[in-house]
């Protein structure tokens, strides 16, 4: 069953790709999706039972000497919940996918949208699979690096867009480095404790001297895979991918991250303080960044990565219970934010989806319990759980209080420029889409349902002891509304003062700067050695040298092209150096 | 099977042989004919080569399906196979009948282009089955031969040429190599190969015999500033003629050093290690640096093979078992990724008559199962799962942190380079729009393109995801090789230990 639920996104990723053509797209749109909601049905029966307490072997890989890494699966802690949770995530993503059509100028002809669309939901699940179930660090490294492709391949989903090609390429390189300090991190273990698997790794005594370098290739790879600063640029690009790719996209990162820190949790340092202030770091600034973006794709986005980074934070701190409720409270609402906001009518069931998107991600529930029943949104119990995990140190605290309300803030002034007339600055509309009658009953059922879940989810929360959030939401939402109906209105960019502009654009400017950085000696030293130190050494050392000895061979060589006569020369000389060989070899 | 191995060598051979006796003339029929045995007869060498690959014993350690005839003048025709030139056989074979694919386009003297090619198989499987240094130097010097042939006979303008340079790069090498492999056979009085790697040779000219070897070591890999005669050449051959060069020529360079310098010359390599090392940084940053300005396909390919080299023999020179497990590995991935992208530089050529990237972009679109492929190729120049360059590359890390933590930040952070190249390959051959009337109208693979390209392809995924089918059967020897550098570098510390302790109690007590 292990193999089935890992090979069944692969299986429909395929389908979906033009091996599946003769399936047609429907065909082949439907048969991944339905794999897609068999492997979260599947991953929620995992989840539910009794975690394994040993990896499940599928396969033998990589064995060499006594290093022996392994096709195994492990669903022990919160792998098997996190798996659950992205696969499904993925499956209604995949739903949606089904519903939502392409603007027609990023179409080409006979390109199959919705198939790519279904294929690339796919492969990112299998991807995933292999981050969060990995049993030992050689597959992880390899799923990470997989997840870098899947990723890569969803960002550049819109095939003429030249910011979708530049923003996949970074994905790919970013988390593909995570991917790699992973795999120094396996090596810095298996040479201290010969093993691999996680199972025996954490229960062997001895590692600490390692914590240091451990935590600092654990830390920066999962703020890699997140796409936390110094790495922020790839996951605000999540904007590149269509809705539903660009939510998945926007919420798998962090879900990778949290899995990686749940792995590595045992052999990291205690309170390692630079990366909760690089994690702090984002958590600020991300949803300032929202705030400067005119479209909406890109405002969630960017606005979308602070609760990924309170989840890694609380992971770090072994909180993995709240990390996933964040999560959780997250995947909901992402989907109902994209659902909402990226739905060109304006109406009905998409204001709904927003608004209780934006309730649930701003963490504004109301904790009163009703009968046996606490009645709050998705979003409000995992922000509370993670909160209370940070209490013990205020920097931390107050910190992300002030992030969430800034999270809150550019969430609302998302909603009011997108759905009130009123306000002062529309946001560029998205582009208009061709639905058919069906597909729109799908597309509102599934928001109907999502919306169902952001109350169950906020149900299942648990109980509230501190009300922080819901504080932290609500100054975002009083803030919003002086910004977009009361105070100047405008972007943040132009407005802000040089620091906070600096903040703003460095992040985003920084890849172009280390590419211009590193690409100019690159260029530089490139072209030196192609046609400076190559010709050289042959036209000044060579030649010549050759020229003087043997200025007949030389000569009929240069003329011999094509002719009989090279090969003869070849030949000659060769066969003359072989006499003296054997002749030499017979004297031994 | 007795002569299993000389089947396994000559099979190439006696098909050159077959037509140039009896193929006349070169009309379409004979190109036909002459192409058709080729595939034969490299198809029946790699079938003899998976029989061998399936029978070999691997817990045995030595060598195996010996042969042994006595010869004239006192020579010894000898032949055998252990771990270690199993793992270069099966990327030699592999890659001989994917060089024959890419060679169907080739229209000009066919016969003699598949004689000089298949000649080239034989000399190459000669070299590295052969156990008698004179037969090894006879098929190991006379591979070049075929080999500068395909790329300055059927080359573009200025290909003779270039072939000339490199074989005069080669020239000092051939005569190094002969009095090298002199003074081992004089040594240890045997030309045995197998006599030779029990024999220790004395501490003092190991070095020295080393250096022998290096120059030979140095232009077959090739090693900077050796490297030059290599991106002329490569810019004017076919692309058959780059798979059996860059893909299968260049092993010998590490097949030099895996079956003499290790085994037989630890203390040497111990002595140069800091300098071959250095060597092989500086020539992967150096190419590396040089594929990323090229405007030409071809090159920016002959460039990156060169850097894709490094890895393998960074790997071999962290000495240990992992590491030499990761360098065969490894250099299979590679030769089929180049092979995988040469095939893409002929099917491009045909349709553009251009490798220029000026003349690509947005081939995704009008062939996006070609664009796939070429994905894979180019994201595993880096080691992408489910490729075998991610097993070398997770056993080049595991390997090289047990010698020197900072090699494998050299080799991961080489990785991470390829990545970003084999991206940016990608990049400019695939995506972008459809701007150029002539990428818009292109062709689709044809049947015998889309096979060439799928085993390549097929079999980097089958070697990424079964790996131990090339790891099993070599691991014995890597491990017996590691072994005996190991124990030098034991015995090393230990006298480094005694004279400092002989040193301590030499200074007098205060």
């Amino acid at each position: 069953m292990e193999l089935t639920l890992l090979l069944a996104p692969l299986v429909a990723a395929l389908i979906a790709s033009p091996l599946g053509a003769p399936l047609g797209e429907r065909g082949a749109s439907v048969s991944a999706l339905l794999l897609g909601l068999f492997a979260a049905f599947l991953g929620w029966i995992f989840a539910l039972s009794e975690g394994e307490a040993l990896p499940v072997f599928l396969a033998p890989w990589i064995g060499s000497g006594t290093l022996s890494a392994e096709f195994a699966l492990s669903f022990d802690g919160p792998a098997p919940l996190l798996a659950a949770l992205m696969l499904s995530t993925v499956a209604l993503a995949q739903v949606f996918g089904i519903t939502m059509s392409t603007p027609k100028q990023l179409m080409k002809v006979g390109d199959s949208q919705a198939m790519r669309l279904q294929s690339a939901l796919s492969f990112l699940s299998f991807a995933m699979l292999l981050v969060l179930l990995a049993a030992g660090t050689v597959l992880l490294a390899a799923g990470i690096v997989l997840f870098a492709v899947a990723v890569s391949l969803a960002l550049d989903f819109n095939l003429r867009s030249v910011g979708a090609g530049r923003a996949a390429g970074r994905a790919l390189l970013v988390v593909t480095f995570g991917g790699l300090l992973t795999l120094v991190a396996g090596a810095m273990l298996y040479q201290a404790a010969d093993a691999e698997a996680f199972d025996i790794l954490s229960s062997l005594p001895g590692l600490d001297a390692l914590s240091a370098p451990l935590t600092l290739a654990f830390g920066l790879g999962s703020l890699a895979v997140m796409g936390a600063l110094p790495f922020l640029m790839w996951s605000v690009a999540a904007k590149e991918a269509p809705a539903p790719l660009g939510a998945v996209i926007c919420l798998l990162g962090p879900i990778a991250a949290v899995s990686l820190a749940a792995r590595a949790t045992p052999f990291l340092e205690a309170a390692p303080l630079v990366l909760f202030g690089l994690l702090l770091a984002t958590a600020l600034l991300a949803p300032l960044m929202s705030l400067a973006k005119t479209g909406p794709s890109g405002a969630l986005a960017a606005a979308a990565i602070t609760p990924g980074v309170l989840a890694l934070q609380v992971a770090l701190m072994g909180a993995i219970a709240a990390a996933f409720l964040v999560l959780l409270g997250q995947a909901i609402a992402l989907l109902l934010l994209f659902g909402g906001f990226m739905r060109a009518k304006k109406g009905g069931i998409a204001r709904a989806a927003a608004l209780i998107g934006t309730l649930s991600a701003t963490g504004i529930g109301v904790p009163f319990t009703l009968g046996p029943i606490q009645v709050a949104l998705a979003g409000y119990g995992g922000q509370e759980a993670a909160l209370s995990r940070l209490a013990g140190q205020d920097w931390l605290y107050w910190g992300y209080v002030v992030a969430l309300a800034l999270h809150a803030l550019a969430l609302w002034k998302l909603y009011f420029c997108h759905f009130h007339r009123k306000a002062k600055k529309p946001l560029n509309e998205p582009e208009p889409e061709t639905q058919v009658a069906g597909e729109m009953l799908i597309a509102r059922i599934s928001l109907g349902l999502l919306i169902a879940a952001a109350f169950v989810a906020g149900a299942l929360s648990g109980a509230s002891t501190d009300i922080m959030p819901l504080i932290a939401g609500l100054v975002g939402l009083v803030l919003a509304a002086l910004h977009v109906f009361v105070g100047p209105v405008g972007d943040l960019s132009r407005s802000a003062s040089a620091p906070l502009q600096g903040a703003l654009a460095g992040p985003l400017f920084l890849p172009e700067a280390v590419r211009v950085f590193l690409d100019t000696p690159a260029r530089a030293i490139g072209a030196f050695v192609s046609n400076t130190m190559d010709r050289s050494i042959l036209e000044l050392v060579f030649e010549p040298l050759t020229a003087r000895l043997f200025p007949a061979l030389s000569r009929q060589a240069m003329q011999a092209q094509r002719s009989r006569f090279f090969p003869l020369v070849l030949g000659a000389i060769v066969a003359a150096a072989l006499v003296v060989t054997i002749v030499t070899m017979a004297g031994s | 099977m007795d002569n299993l191995l000389s089947i396994l060598t000559f099979i190439p051979l006696l098909a050159a042989l077959i037509l140039a006796v009896f193929l006349r003339g070169d009309d379409e029929a004979a190109q036909r004919n002459a192409k058709w045995l080729a595939v034969t007869a490299t198809g029946a060498t790699f079938l003899v080569a998976l029989i061998l690959w399936s029978a070999f014993d691997p817990a045995m350690d030595g060598f195996q399906y010996v042969e042994e005839r006595a010869w004239p003048l006192g020579l010894t025709y000898r032949m055998g196979v252990d771990g270690i030139s199993l793992g270069f056989i099966v990327t030699v074979t592999g890659l001989a009948p994917l060089a024959v694919a890419a060679s169907w386009r080739i229209d000009e003297r066919v016969r003699d282009y598949v004689i000089a090619l298949l000649t080239a198989e034989t000399f190459l499987l000669g070299a590295l089955l052969s156990l008698d240094l004179a037969f090894f130097v006879v098929f190991f010097e006379g591979a070049l031969i075929p080999v500068l042939l395909l790329a300055g006979l059927w080359g573009s303008k200025g290909a003779g040429h270039a072939a000339f340079k490199g074989f005069l790069y080669a020239l000092p090498g051939m005569v190094l190599l002969v009095v090298a492999l002199s003074a081992l056979a004089r040594n240890a009085v045997t030309t045995d190969i197998s006599a030779l790697l029990r024999h220790n040779f004395p501490e003092e000219s190991q070095t020295l015999i080393l250096l022998g070897l290096a120059w030979t070591i140095a232009v077959k890999l090739p090693l900077c500033p050796l490297h030059s005669w290599l991106p002329p050449l490569v810019a004017r051959t076919p692309a058959a003629g780059l798979i059996v060069l860059t893909g299968m020529s260049a092993t010998l360079g590490l097949y030099l050093l895996m079956r003499f310098a290790l085994p037989m010359l630890p203390l040497g390599v111990l002595e140069l290690w800091p300098y071959a090392v250095a060597l092989a940084i500086l020539t992967f940053v150096a190419t590396g640096l040089a594929a990323y300005v090229q405007e030409r396909m071809t090159l920016a390919i002959g460039y990156l093979a060169i850097a894709t080299m490094m890895l393998p023999v960074l790997a071999t020179l962290s000495l240990t078992a992992m590491g030499i497990d990761a360098a065969l590995i490894g250099m299979l991935a590679r030769g089929l990724t180049l092979a995988g992208l040469f095939i893409a530089v002929t099917i491009i050529e045909a349709r553009l008559r251009s490798d220029a990237f000026e003349y690509m972009g947005g081939i995704r679109l009008r062939l996006p199962g070609f664009a796939l492929l070429l994905m894979l190729f180019c994201l595993a120049m880096f080691g992408l799962p489910g490729t075998a360059a991610f097993p070398a590359l997770a056993l080049s890390a595991y390997g090289s942190y047990g010698t020197a933590f900072w090699l494998t930040l050299v080799l991961v952070i080489g990785a991470m380079g390829l990545a970003v190249l084999g991206a940016g390959l990608y990049r400019q051959i695939a995506l972008g729009d459809l701007l150029r009337e002539d990428v818009r109208t292109m062709a689709a693979m044809d049947g015998r393109e889309r096979l060439a390209m799928s085993l390549a392809a097929g079999a980097l995924v089958i070697m990424g995801l079964v790996p131990g089918l090339l790891l099993g059967p070599v691991g014995t020897s890597t491990a017996a090789l590691s072994e005996t550098v190991q124990r030098e570098i034991v015995e090393l510390s230990e006298e480094a230990l005694e004279a400092a302790a002989a040193q301590t109690d030499e200074t007098p007590s205060e």
